[in-house]
């Protein structure tokens, strides 16, 4: 209840900024994600000083609007009290929220170490290698069986190798037994492809969508920029294939997106491959390189040229955002969904099975594992990854991360990377001042669809 | 300045606006399960390599 005398005050961490006729206002802390604000709430917005109360400012409004009536004044600072962007007497947030049990089982099924490519940067040993069907019917009975017991209540399966299509006889006919056992487990599930799209043909494109997958296509570049990096075993680049699976996928109607992984030998045209994704209307991620045992060439490129060519492609964006949120997938590890403490699942809800039937605590250690799909629960497996091989710690115990604005959507980036180039779990990302550079941009773009698409106006004077 | 035009929106009432007005541009529902609260039309979930952390 808002009276006369109530004082606003501002979150602490509150981000604004001015974009175009409009104030973006944004509360790192908050799940309501992005506000923006019309001409005149930005007035009554930038008033609010913790300590001036609410009759004080609609002194203040009533010298540029002499009409103005208090309850206006009322309802526009309960609109901004339910957007959490300010709070009366005590902050409404809690952190505990932050703390919350995981709902959300994911799974890297890592059906097969075979692959049509040998894209330069990978992660995985090629081999013949590939999951038996009996182990992989008996992996997902078993993962149901204990993301159920320990109070889970969706599953996400990624089908990965290799190249996963390459199984998709298999897969299909695992779906059909997930599902089944889903519905009377009452387990939500939910399954994704991750393929190179090279071998996504009209035919696969139409069962994909009979059978309402999802895939997620990796793409790196319009032509040479994704042929310097995605390759055939001969050296032949794989664009032309890429391009003709996406367009079957289009064709066919499946939900899908693409994923850019950027180094220095694709990133000055990104700005380009946005432009090409945006006009077809395809949503898609960009993640950053991540060094591997495998790959021997160095394949990071500069902080600087990153920030400059991310900043292009996110003008293009800007300038015609499409109309779903995108922004989540824009910056690497860098997630605006709601406030979180760990970069990513890892001990927490994530679960890699190997083809073998061995849990591993991240796709990109392949040859560490954890323990097996025998083990008596395999999600008290998963936790025990915060073990030698990988720690993924809160934020919280990160220490130059700890006064960061940014704590809670970046968590301070990939351990993996973290300690491979500063030898420390608790230190920051050595990505991060681009994510600090480009933070901004990105709720921008957020802020510009929710005034393309949100029928907020600007009021003549 | 008119007052009684002071506005704001974030993506909560964006999708409950479209919800009502603009279904029909945003093709087929999806669910998205990084943020289970969320089945409009206008959510379109990123599958990525990596896992999201909740």
């Amino acid at each position: 209840m808002i009276a006369w005398q109530s004082t606003p005050f501002l979150y602490t961490d509150t981000f604004t900024q001015k974009v175009e006729d409009y104030l973006l206002v944004y509360n790192p802390l908050s799940e309501k994600g992005i506000t923006v604000l019309n001409k005149e709430a930005y007035f009554l917005f930038n008033l609010v000083d913790g300590k001036q109360t609410v009759w004080q400012i609609f002194e203040e409004a009533k010298k540029v609007d002499p009409n103005v009536d208090f309850n206006q004044i009322k309802k526009i600072f309960l609109d901004f009290e339910e957007a959490e962007i300010v709070y009366f007497d005590k902050p409404k947030i809690k952190k505990t929220n932050l703390l919350k049990k995981p709902k959300k089982l994911e799974v890297w099924f890592h059906i097969t170490n075979q692959c049509n490519l040998r894209c330069t940067y990978c992660y995985v040993w090629k081999t013949t290698e590939k999951m038996n069907f009996e182990l992989a019917k008996k992996s997902i009975k078993k993962i149901i069986d204990d993301a159920k017991k320990n109070g889970f209540k969706k599953i996400l399966f990624k089908f990965a190798g290799g190249e996963s299509i390459l199984e998709l006889k298999n897969i299909l006919n695992l779906v059909d037994f997930a599902r089944e056992l889903g519905k009377n487990k009452e387990m939500e599930l939910d399954f994704v492809l991750l393929s190179n799209g090279v071998l996504i043909s009209k035919k696969v494109a139409k069962i994909l969508k009979e059978k309402d997958l999802r895939v997620a296509v990796s793409l790196d570049g319009l032509e040479k920029y994704n042929d310097l990096q995605r390759v055939f075993p001969s050296g032949l680049g794989s664009f032309k294939f890429v391009e003709q699976g996406i367009e079957n996928l289009l064709k066919a109607k499946v939900h899908f997106n693409i994923t850019v992984t950027i180094t220095k030998k694709n990133v000055e045209n990104i700005p380009e491959l946005t432009s090409y994704l945006l006009k077809r209307n395809i949503p898609f991620a960009f993640n950053f390189y991540r060094e591997n045992p495998y790959v021997s060439e160095e394949l990071e490129g500069d902080d600087k040229k990153l920030v400059f060519f991310l900043k292009k492609a996110y003008q293009i964006i800007y300038n015609n955002p499409p109309p779903y949120r995108i922004i989540d997938g824009l910056l690497d590890r860098v997630s605006f969904r709601k406030p979180h403490l760990y970069t990513c699942g890892v001990g927490q809800n994530y679960i890699v099975l190997k083809h073998d039937g061995k849990i591993v605590p991240c796709q990109m250690l392949l040859d560490k594992p954890i323990g097996s799909i025998d083990d008596k629960d395999v999600i008290n497996t998963m936790k025990k990854t915060n073990s030698k091989s990988l720690k993924n710690l809160s934020v919280s115990k990160k220490s130059p991360c700890r006064q960061c604005q940014w704590r809670y959507i970046c968590c301070g980036g990939c351990p993996l990377l973290t300690f491979s180039q500063k030898g420390g779990y608790t230190l920051n990302s050595p990505y991060c001042a681009v994510y600090k550079a480009l933070i901004p941009e990105v709720l921008k773009i957020e802020a510009k669809r929710l005034i393309k698409y949100g029928g907020i106006t600007v009021n003549p004077q | 300045m008119n007052f009684k035009n002071a506005n704001l929106i974030n993506g909560k009432n964006l999708k409950e606006k479209n919800l009502k007005t603009k279904e029909e541009n945003y093709g087929e529902e999806k669910n998205c399960l990084c943020q289970s609260n969320l089945t409009y039309k206008q959510e379109i979930y990123t599958d990525c390599a990596c896992s999201h952390s909740e």
